[in-house]
C-alpha cells in the first residue's frame, strides 16, 4: 500500500491506544502488514508501553499518608484545646502557690526550712515541669512515628 | 501498582459513606488509590520523594476539606491528578537554581555497562530517559503509559484540547523511541 512511513507513524500511537476511527485502524493495519519500518515502529512503541507500564516508582510512607490524610481543623482544634488546659492548669496552680507561699512567708511562727524549702520545691517543680513540657513539644515535632498506628 | 496501608480518613469528611459501611470502605480504597497515583505522578514531574509528598498531601488537604472531594461529580482519579500536576508544576517553577543543579546532577550519573546489566535494564534505561526528557513530553508518555489514562482524561488533566493529545503524545513516544533506540 503507498505510504508514507512519517504520515503512517503519527497514527500508530492512536492505533496502540486503541483511539483511532475503525477507519485509520483499518489502514494501519494494512500498512504494517506491507511495511518492515512501519511494523518495526509499532513493535517498538508496544515495548516501551509496556515496560513504562512496569516501571516500579516509590510510595508515600505510611507516615506522610496519615499526615496527608490529618484534618487540619480537627489538629488545629487540638493543639488549641492542648494550650489551654497547659495555660489554665499554669494560671491555677501557680496563682494557688503563690497566695500559699505568700502566707506562708508573712507568717512568723513558720519555721525557717519550711521557708526555704517550700519557695525551693515549688520552683525546681516548675522548671522539671516546663522542661518536660519543652521536650514533648519537640519530640511531636521531630518524630517520624508519631502518627503510626499500633 | 501496589496496594498499600490503609490511611485514616479524617474527622468530618465523607458523611455519606460514614453512613452506609461498604460504601465508607470504597471510599477509603478511592482515597488510597488517588493518593497512590497522584504521589507517583508528582514523583515522576519532580524527582523528589519529599517533594512528591507534599504535592499530594497539599493537593488531599486542599481537596478533602474545602468539601470539592465530595462534590465532586464524575471520575476522581484524572480530576486529583490535574490537581497534582499543578501542584508539582507550581513547585518546579518555584525550584531555586541549586535544587535544579542537584537534580540534573543525579541525572548524569551514567550507569557503566556492568551496573545496566545489573539493574532491571529496560525499565531502569526508560525511566532514566524519561528523566531526561522534557517536563510535557515525560508527563503525556507517563499519563497513558503509567497511569492509562485515556486521551479525554488526559486532555482533562493537562488542560489541553483532546484532539491535541495524540500529536503531542506521538512525539513524545518518538523522542523516547529514539533515545532507547541501541537497547530495543
Amino acid at each position: 500500500m503507498n505510504h508514507n512511513c512519517e504520515d503512517t507513524e503519527a497514527l500508530l500511537s492512536g492505533y496502540l491506544d486503541g483511539e483511532l476511527t475503525q477507519g485509520d485502524r483499518q489502514r494501519v493495519e494494512v500498512i504494517t502488514e506491507d511495511c518492515q519500518d512501519c511494523a518495526q515502529t509499532l513493535k517498538d512503541m508496544k515495548k516501551l508501553r509496556g515496560e513504562i507500564g512496569g516501571i516500579e516508582y516509590e510510595h508515600m510512607t505510611e507516615a506522610e499518608r496519615l499526615r496527608a490524610a490529618k484534618d487540619p481543623v480537627a489538629e488545629a482544634g487540638a493543639n488549641i484545646g492542648q494550650v489551654l488546659v497547659i495555660g489554665g492548669f499554669v494560671i491555677f496552680y501557680g496563682t494557688l502557690i503563690f497566695f500559699v507561699l505568700k502566707g506562708m512567708l508573712a507568717d512568723e511562727d513558720t519555721p525557717l526550712f519550711m521557708k526555704i524549702g517550700l519557695p525551693a520545691i515549688f520552683i525546681g517543680m516548675g522548671i522539671l515541669l516546663t522542661s518536660v513540657i519543652i521536650d514533648r513539644i519537640k519530640a511531636s515535632k521531630t518524630d517520624p512515628y508519631k502518627d503510626v498506628e499500633i | 501498582m501496589e496496594c498499600s496501608p490503609a490511611i485514616a480518613l479524617p474527622v468530618g469528611i465523607l458523611s455519606e459513606e460514614k453512613m452506609n459501611a461498604p460504601h465508607a470502605e470504597n471510599a477509603q480504597e478511592d482515597l488510597e488509590s488517588l493518593s497512590d497515583h497522584g504521589f507517583a505522578l508528582a514523583l515522576q514531574l519532580l524527582g523528589r520523594h519529599e517533594d512528591a509528598a507534599d504535592v499530594v498531601q497539599d493537593s488531599l488537604r486542599k481537596l478533602i476539606h474545602s468539601g470539592q472531594y465530595n462534590a465532586h461529580r464524575g471520575p476522581k482519579r484524572p480530576w486529583f491528578l490535574k490537581v497534582v500536576r499543578n501542584g508539582a508544576l507550581d513547585m518546579l517553577r518555584k525550584r531555586k537554581p541549586e535544587d535544579e543543579e542537584a537534580l540534573s546532577q543525579l541525572k548524569d550519573i551514567d550507569p557503566s555497562p556492568a551496573e545496566v546489566a545489573e539493574q532491571n535494564e529496560l525499565k531502569t534505561l526508560i525511566r532514566q530517559q524519561l528523566e531526561e526528557m522534557d517536563v510535557a513530553q515525560r508527563e503525556i508518555v507517563l499519563l497513558r503509559d503509567f497511569h492509562n489514562l485515556s486521551y479525554a482524561e488526559i486532555a482533562e488533566v493537562m488542560e489541553i484540547r483532546a484532539g491535541t493529545v495524540m500529536s503531542r503524545l506521538h512525539r513524545a513516544r518518538k523522542e523516547l523511541r529514539q533515545r532507547m533506540r541501541r537497547y530495543l
